[in-house]
């Protein structure tokens, strides 16, 4: 006597979200927003990946390397456009070296990430 | 000469301003996330933790208080899920996600590193173009992560990218810094994984506009999960 209950109707309402979208956006140039759509950028030549097997679904989701190397390739294609785009408008993009200021993240997290990655290099060089 | 009053800074146009903040009984992990974004949003403003039982429209007059537009609120139900609002206050639209994964930036195993401050350049995948609720979480989140060109406390350089991903019918957010202009990144996190729920035509509130067909919700998930557990033992029995 389980009451089986009726599968929850899912709400797609396209015109409704096409108004809002009208009505948030504020029309202003790229460079007040810096958004970039763009597929990710094919793998460098020389790799042996296989290509065309984008998005092939759950495989794609669960295999942790390849998943990231999309996301990491999708940044790279938008570095790569958006850093063109901003030096045609005329911005520097580049931090000059003698150009301190605070970062996100502070000197003594830093330091540990290093000796950690330095730990991980010792410990393989002592398993050889 | 130093007599001259200095120049308006008439260049800030785009004036968003972001609260973010989360309800009480949010995890170590919630909250660090909570302070990461913080920290590459220039733009935001924080408040004290709310009230569980207080209702979510009150955001809406906390924002106004604040004097912000945008609200990203953390909300976390039986001290291990965390959802997560993003709102464009006071007119809507918001939208409801389930907040999976979370990696912070204080893990050491992201080696990136980058200007407090500076504006990210935000990347999208194709996807969000294909479906009217992804164009829709689009605009918002160009608006809400997107620090506003020459907001007093950014930075005029240019050295990370935020990347919003389709996969699976969530959006994966990763950071990385720009190491080379050649392309050539590192990741700095956080990292996290956002499941669409439902979208509001309002803020934290009004008619959906959208709901997720691919969504299940944690209890439900960990029902299955323990009744399949249970199944195994059935099996044996009969």
């Amino acid at each position: 006597n389980v009451v089986v209950e009726a599968p929850k109707q899912s709400i797609n309402n396209v015109t409704g979200m096409k108004q809002k979208l009208k009505e948030l956006q504020q029309g202003l140039d790229w460079v007040e927003r810096l958004d970039l759509t763009n597929p990710p950028a094919p793998p460098p030549p020389g790799s042996n990946e296989t290509e065309g097997t984008e998005g092939s679904g759950v495989a794609e989701t669960d295999n942790d390397f390849k998943r990231e190397l999309r996301f990491y390739r999708q940044a790279q294609a938008s570095v790569l456009t958006g850093l063109a785009k901003l030096h045609k408008l005329g911005i520097k993009t580049r931090r000059p070296d003698d150009y301190f200021a605070e970062m996100s993240k502070t000197d003594d997290h830093m330091k540990r990430i290093r000796e950690k990655l330095l730990e991980k290099q010792q410990g393989i060089e002592n398993r050889d | 000469t130093s007599d001259e009053p200095p120049a308006k800074q008439s260049r800030w146009i785009n004036k968003q301003r972001a609260l973010i903040f989360s309800s009480r009984g949010i995890s170590h992990r919630a909250r660090h996330l909570m302070i990461d974004l913080r920290t590459m949003m220039p733009h935001s403003k924080a408040e004290p933790k709310m009230d569980r039982k207080d209702k979510l429209f009150v955001i809406n007059e906390i924002c106004e208080m604040k004097n912000c537009n945008k609200c990203v609120f953390f909300e976390a139900k039986k001290k291990q899920d965390l959802y997560m609002w993003v709102s464009n206050c006071p007119r809507g639209p918001s939208a409801k996600f389930l907040v999976e994964n979370v990696h912070t930036m204080s893990e050491l195993k992201m080696t990136g590193n980058c200007l407090k401050g500076s504006r990210p350049l935000l990347s999208f995948d194709n996807a969000f173009d294909d479906e009217p609720y992804l164009s829709l979480l689009k605009e918002l989140f160009i608006q809400t992560f997107g620090t506003p060109n020459h907001h007093p406390k950014s930075q005029p350089f240019f050295d990370h990218v935020f990347t919003f991903s389709v996969t699976d019918n969530r959006i994966w957010f990763r950071n990385y810094q720009i190491l080379e202009e050649d392309g050539s990144l590192v990741e700095i996190g956080p990292r996290f994984v956002l499941n669409p729920i439902r979208i509001f035509e309002g803020s934290f509130g009004g008619p959906t506009l959208f709901t997720n067909p691919h969504y299940v919700s944690p209890n439900t998930h960990r029902q299955l999960i323990r009744r399949q557990v249970a199944q195994k033992y059935i099996n044996r029995v009969h």
